[in-house]
C-alpha cells in the first residue's frame, strides 16, 4: 500500500477498509498498488513527482445506503473521500483526488437510468450513467429525445455537469449544469438531501421545476466538496426536425467586432439556437504556406495588417463564423435568411450555405457527418488519430492540461486576450499560433479562451507547463478574466483570484464547509475549499 | 469465489486458444514468463485496418481461430456495438496492436465494465503498441 491518508494510522486505515468492504462487498474495495494506480490522473502535470495527487484506495458502492455507510466509516476514522461519477475528467484532474491519500468513491456501479420522460423531455440518472448509457437507454426506449454530450462520450451527465462541463447542441442544453433539474445528495453526516421539488415527499415535479421553495442550493454541490451527488435530473431536447449550417466570411481584422456582435444578437434574441463558432484560415492550417507561417511566427505575435494584406493577396477571409440552426426546416430557413441580411451590414461579408440534415440521421450519415456531438450522438473520436497529442512512450507529449478563461463575448476582448496570451506563449516558448486562436462559444453571453498545455512523462516539460499555467492565471486575473474550471492541483490558485472583498467568497465556502462537514472528509481542497483542520495545519 | 487458477483451468479445458495466443504474439515478451496455463483465453483481437503490421496481426489471430475486430483509430463502435455487450456478461480478455489512444481508452472501459486490467503493453513501432487486457481475479 503506497499512500495512507495523512494523519490516519495504518491500523485505523486497515479497519476502515474492512468496514468499507462490509458496506460494499470485498470485491469493490481496491487497495492494491495495481488497482489504485488506475485512479492516477493520466494527464497529471506532476506525474511521478512528490506533489502528484494520488489516492490511497478506492471504494465502489452500488446503492445510496452504501454511500451513506462509506461516509459514516470515513467520519469515524477521519478518512478523506473523493467522489467521482465516471472519473474521466482528463485535462481537469482525471479521477485523482484533490488531496493525496483520499479514498476515491467510484460511483461507476450506480449506473441506472431511473427515468426517461418523453412527454416532458427529462430524465433522472445515477452518477455512473455515462453519456453512452443514457443515449442507449433513450434509443432502446424509442424516445424522440436528444442528449447533449461533451466531445468524449465516456463521461457522465452527473460528473460533467458538476464540473460545469459543456456540450454542443442547442442553447439551453449545452451548459450541462444549467440543464439539470433536481438532485439527491448524501451529505457529509450521511443524511440524504433532495433539492428543488424533490424535498416534497411524493412530489410529481422533481424533474420539471427546479426551485421548489426557499433558497435554491443546487449550485452549492457543483465544483464543491459539500456532498456526494447520488441522483440528478436533466432536461433533454426533443429531437428537432432539421438542421442547417451556414458560414460567413469577413476580410478585415476589425471585422471580428461586428461579426461577434451579430452572432450574439442572433443567439440572444433566439433567432439562432445553435452555436456560432469562430475561426480563421490565418490561424489554422497555416503550416501549409511558409509565407503565412513566417507572418504567424513573428516574435511578439503576428501583425494584423500584414495578415490582412496576406488575406487580400490570397483571397482568403480573415475571420469566419459557422452558424447552426436546429428546428423546423421552414423556421431554420427563415432564421438563416434573416441572419444573411444582418451580416450583409458588414462590408464585403460573404454568406455561404452549408450542409443540411433531417433527423434522425441514417447510420451512413452518422459515419460521415462532421462532429456528430453537434447532433447529441456520443462518441470517442476525439481520442483517435491526430485529434490527440498521444505518442509512443518515447515521445514526451502525452496529454493536456486545460487552461480555460472566461472572457467577454466581443471582438475587442478577443483581440486583447490574443495579445495578452501571445505574450505568455512567447515567454514560455509555447506555440504562438495556438495562443492567437479563437474562443470557444459554449455559453450564450461569454466565451472561453481554451488552451491545452502539453503534459508529459518528462518532468522538465511539466515544470514549464505548470509555470505557464500559473502565469496564465496571473495575467487573466490582471485583466478581469477568471477560469471556469481547473485541475485540482491549481484550484487554490484559481480560487485565490476570485478575491473580491478580501476573499469573502472563499471564506463563505469555508464557513459552510466547517458547518456541514466538521471532520472535513469530503474532497478536502476541492475548488480551494479546505476544512478547518487542514486550513489551520 | 472462483480463484484465478480455477477459472483459467476451466478456460483451458474448454479451448485450445492459449496456443493461438502464442501464435499471435510470437516474438513478444507477453507470453515469456508465463506457463501455458496462465495465458488468457482471448475473446477478441483488435487491430487497426490502416496499418499493415496491425492487419497482419489481425490475420494471424484469425488464422488461429480467434475472433477479430478492425478499427480505424476510433474505438467507438468496438465499444458501443461489441465490448459493451460482451463485458456486460462478465470479464473477457482482449488483445490488440493499435495506436496508443485506443488502448488508453480501452484500459479505462475495461476497468469500469468489470475488473479487467492491462497486463501487457509494449511499443512495437513508432505508432503501434501491443497490449493485452485481462480479468483480475481475487481469491
Ligand atoms: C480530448 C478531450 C476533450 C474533452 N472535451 C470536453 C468537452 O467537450 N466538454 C467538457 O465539458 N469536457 C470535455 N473534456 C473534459 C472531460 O473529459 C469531461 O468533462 C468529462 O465528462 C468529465 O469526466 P466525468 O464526466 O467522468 O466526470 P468525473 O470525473 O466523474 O467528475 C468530475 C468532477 O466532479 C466531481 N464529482 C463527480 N461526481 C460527483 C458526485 N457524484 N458527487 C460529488 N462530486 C462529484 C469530482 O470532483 C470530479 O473530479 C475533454 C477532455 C479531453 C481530454
Amino acid at each position: 500500500m503506497a499512500t495512507l491518508p495523512p494523519g490516519v494510522s495504518s491500523a485505523d486505515f486497515s479497519t476502515a477498509l474492512e468496514q468499507f468492504a462490509e458496506a460494499v462487498g470485498p470485491d469493490w474495495v481496491f487497495s492494491s498498488d495495481e488497482d489504485v494506480a488506475l485512479y492516477r490522473d493520466a494527464y497529471s502535470p506532476f506525474w511521478g513527482e512528490e506533489q502528484e495527487l494520488v489516492a490511497s484506495a478506492a471504494v465502489s458502492p452500488t446503492r445510496v445506503e452504501e454511500v451513506q455507510e462509506v461516509v459514516r466509516v470515513a467520519n469515524q476514522y477521519q478518512i478523506p473521500l473523493y467522489p467521482i461519477s465516471t472519473g474521466k475528467n482528463l485535462g481537469y484532474g482525471g479521477s485523482a483526488p484533490s488531496y493525496s491519500g483520499s479514498v476515491v468513491v467510484d460511483l461507476k456501479r450506480m449506473n441506472r437510468v431511473l427515468e426517461i420522460n418523453e412527454r416532458n423531455a427529462s430524465c433522472l440518472v445515477e452518477p455512473g450513467v455515462s453519456y453512452f448509457d443514457l443515449y442507449r437507454a433513450i434509443q432502446d426506449q424509442g424516445a424522440k429525445l436528444w442528449i447533449d454530450c461533451p466531445d468524449p462520450g465516456w463521461g457522465s451527465p452527473i460528473g460533467n455537469s458538476l464540473d460545469h462541463g459543456l456540450g454542443y447542441t442547442m442553447n439551453g442544453y449545452r451548459d450541462h449544469f444549467d440543464a439539470h433539474c433536481g438532485m439527491e445528495v448524501v451529505l457529509a453526516n450521511g443524511e440524504v438531501l433532495r433539492t428543488g421539488m424533490g424535498a416534497l415527499p411524493g412530489s410529481k415535479t422533481w424533474q420539471e421545476y427546479k426551485y421548489g421553495f426557499g433558497p435554491h442550493i443546487d449550485g452549492m454541490f457543483s465544483q464543491s466538496n459539500f456532498g456526494i451527488v447520488t441522483k440528478m435530473g436533466f432536461w433533454l431536447a426533443p429531437e428537432p426536425e432539421a438542421f442547417r449550417t451556414d458560414s460567413v466570411k469577413v476580410y478585415k481584422y476589425e471585422d471580428l467586432i461586428p461579426l461577434m456582435d451579430t452572432v450574439s444578437y442572433l443567439v440572444n434574441s433566439g433567432i439562432m439556437n445553435g452555436r456560432g463558432t469562430f475561426g480563421s484560415p490565418l490561424t489554422r492550417n497555416s503550416a501549409k504556406d511558409p509565407a503565412l507561417e513566417e507572418l504567424l511566427s513573428r516574435p511578439g505575435g503576428p501583425d494584423p495588417r500584414a495578415l490582412e494584406r496576406y488575406a487580400a493577396e490570397n483571397d482568403v477571409p480573415y475571420w469566419t463564423t459557422d452558424l447552426r440552426f436546429y428546428g423546423l426546416e421552414k423556421a431554420n430557413d427563415a432564421h438563416a435568411e434573416y441572419a444573411r441580411e444582418k451580416f450583409s451590414a458588414i462590408p464585403g461579408a460573404k454568406f455561404e450555405e452549408g450542409p443540411r440534415h433531417r433527423f434522425p440521421l441514417t447510420p451512413e450519415q452518422q459515419k460521415t457527418a462532421d462532429h456528430i456531438v453537434d447532433f447529441g450522438i456520443p462518441n470517442m473520436t476525439v481520442f483517435s488519430g491526430l485529434a490527440m497529442q498521444f505518442r509512443t512512450s518515447d515521445n514526451p507529449n502525452f496529454g493536456d492540461l486545460f487552461y480555460a478563461a472566461v472572457i467577454p463575448k466581443n471582438g475587442e476582448a478577443v483581440f486583447e486576450a490574443q495579445r495578452v496570451f501571445t505574450e505568455v506563449a512567447s515567454e514560455f516558448d509555447l506555440p504562438l499560433r495556438f495562443f492567437s486562436s479563437l474562443p470557444s462559444t459554449w455559453f450564450p453571453r461569454a466565451v472561453v479562451m481554451l488552451f491545452s498545455l502539453p503534459v508529459s512523462r518528462n518532468i522538465e516539460i511539466n515544470k514549464k507547463t505548470r509555470a505557464a499555467f500559473q502565469r496564465l492565471v496571473q495575467v487573466s486575473e490582471e485583466h478581469g478574466w477568471g477560469e471556469y474550471r481547473a485541475a485540482p492541483a491549481f484550484q487554490d490558485l484559481v480560487m485565490n483570484a476570485y478575491s473580491f472583498n478580501n476573499n469573502v467568497l472563499r471564506r463563505f465556502h469555508e464557513t459552510v464547509k466547517d458547518a456541514i462537514d466538521p471532520n472535513g472528509i469530503l474532497s478536502p481542497g476541492k475548488s480551494g475549499i479546505w476544512p478547518k483542520r487542514l486550513r489551520d495545519a | 469465489m472462483t480463484s484465478r487458477r480455477d477459472f483459467l483451468r476451466a478456460g483451458i479445458a474448454a479451448t485450445t486458444l492459449p496456443v493461438s495466443f502464442c501464435t499471435i504474439f510470437p516474438s513478444m515478451a507477453v507470453g515469456q514468463n508465463r506457463s501455458m496455463h496462465e495465458l488468457p483465453v482471448l475473446y477478441k483481437v483488435i487491430f487497426d485496418l490502416r496499418f499493415s503490421k496491425s492487419r497482419e496481426f489481425g490475420n494471424r489471430a484469425r488464422a488461429s481461430g480467434i475472433s477479430t475486430y478492425g478499427i480505424e483509430g476510433d474505438i467507438t463502435d468496438l465499444w458501443y456495438q461489441d465490448l459493451y455487450f460482451r463485458w456486460k456478461q462478465g470479464p473477457a480478455a482482449i488483445a490488440g496492436l493499435t495506436e496508443p489512444p485506443a488502448i488508453f481508452c480501452l484500459e479505462r472501459f475495461a476497468w469500469d465494465a468489470g475488473q479487467m486490467r492491462v497486463v501487457h503493453r509494449a511499443d512495437v513501432s513508432q505508432n503501434l503498441v501491443s497490449w493485452v487486457i485481462e480479468p483480475v481475479y481475487r481469491s
